[in-house]
């Protein structure tokens, strides 16, 4: 529940681009729209990949909660 | 896409699926967070809602930090309940389910988001439950466009009505002064449970082509007849009860 907000935006990030991920999916699975659907799986992995990367490490961690105290 | 390059698909999306959604839940479950708070049911314990609320959580800070509205996001929540309208009437039942599992995850959001900022008020807990009973009706309404056509029909009134009166019970016992929290499927298990099964309905329709009575997405179709009848019989026991605790003669 102490999470940093970077931290915590991060994480947003990872569901957010999850969960497009499988919309896109879906696209592609059950329409004629298939380039549409692989381009919204595109944009969620790289929306979920840009918050499952930057996960910091303890050092920047703290150090962004310094900041933003 | 042909036919066997689908099959394939909707396999790797069943492993990944599984695999991520199992994997998380153990990570989170591994933490011992501290669930006391957290109210749970019988379908959905309190792991399972606190995981869910934990996903939920950036989503919710930001929100209040840009002091979005409770009312804002509930008009944000029907759209999203169209959404999956269209996307059930459309048979895009693989992108619905995960649609109508946001749009109950969005109610949540509203509440938690709503409590926190306006103290819940209620203007605000009156117009979340009417915007909640259309959101309901736009899911089932794309359900009875998809299977108009067919038997299956029947059990998707069926389940809009149970799901109706699921909600008139409790609203009409609180106003006669009465609790009414009991019912084995209240809201968020109907989302889990319709959203779920579309989400691994659709998989399995493209993975085994199973159909039920020559009708598309038998697993959907399943889920939709067990709707039917559990949210009826939620209705009939939140009647029973509150006739039970009700003061006054027997009827």
């Amino acid at each position: 529940m102490s999470e940093p907000p970077r931290e915590l935006a991060r994480k947003g990030r990872r569901v957010a681009g999850m969960f497009l991920l499988l919309i896109g999916a879906g696209v592609v699975l059950e329409s004629n729209a298939s380039w549409s659907g692989a381009a919204l799986m595109l944009l969620g992995l790289g929306v979920h990949l840009s918050g499952f990367m930057a996960q910091s490490s303890p050092d920047v961690l703290a150090r962004e909660a310094r900041e933003e105290t | 896409m042909t036919p066997a390059l689908q099959t394939g698909f909707a396999l790797v999306l069943l492993v990944g699926i599984l695999a991520v959604g199992l994997s998380s839940i153990f990570l989170y479950m591994r933490r011992s967070p501290d669930l006391s708070s957290v109210r749970g049911s019988a379908l959905l314990g309190p792991g399972i809602r606190g995981w869910h609320f934990e996903n939920l959580r950036p989503f919710e800070e930001l929100l209040v930090r840009w002091r979005v509205s409770p009312a804002a996001i509930s008009l944000f929540q029907l759209a999203i309940a169209a959404l999956t309208g269209v996307a059930y009437a459309g048979g895009l039942i693989f992108a619905a389910g995960w649609l109508l599992i946001f749009a109950g995850s969005i109610d949540i959001v509203d509440g938690r988001v709503a409590r926190r900022t306006h103290g819940g008020s209620k203007r605000g807990a009156f117009l979340d439950s009417v915007i909640d009973r259309y959101a309901d009706a736009f899911a089932y309404l794309g359900l009875v466009s998809f299977y108009a056509d067919g038997w299956v029909l029947w059990p998707v009134l069926a389940g809009l009505v149970g799901g109706f009166m699921v909600s008139y019970t409790r609203a009409r016992a609180e106003g006669l002064g009465a609790s009414c929290l009991v019912g084995m499927l209240q809201r968020p298990e109907r989302y889990v449970i319709l959203g779920l099964g579309s989400v691994f309905g659709s998989l399995a329709e493209h993975i085994t082509g199973w159909h039920l009575w020559d009708q598309p997405y038998g697993v959907v179709i399943f889920v939709l007849v067990a709707l039917a009848v559990l949210t009826n019989a939620t209705a009939i026991q939140r009647m029973m009860y509150v006739l039970r605790h009700l003061p006054g003669a027997e009827p």
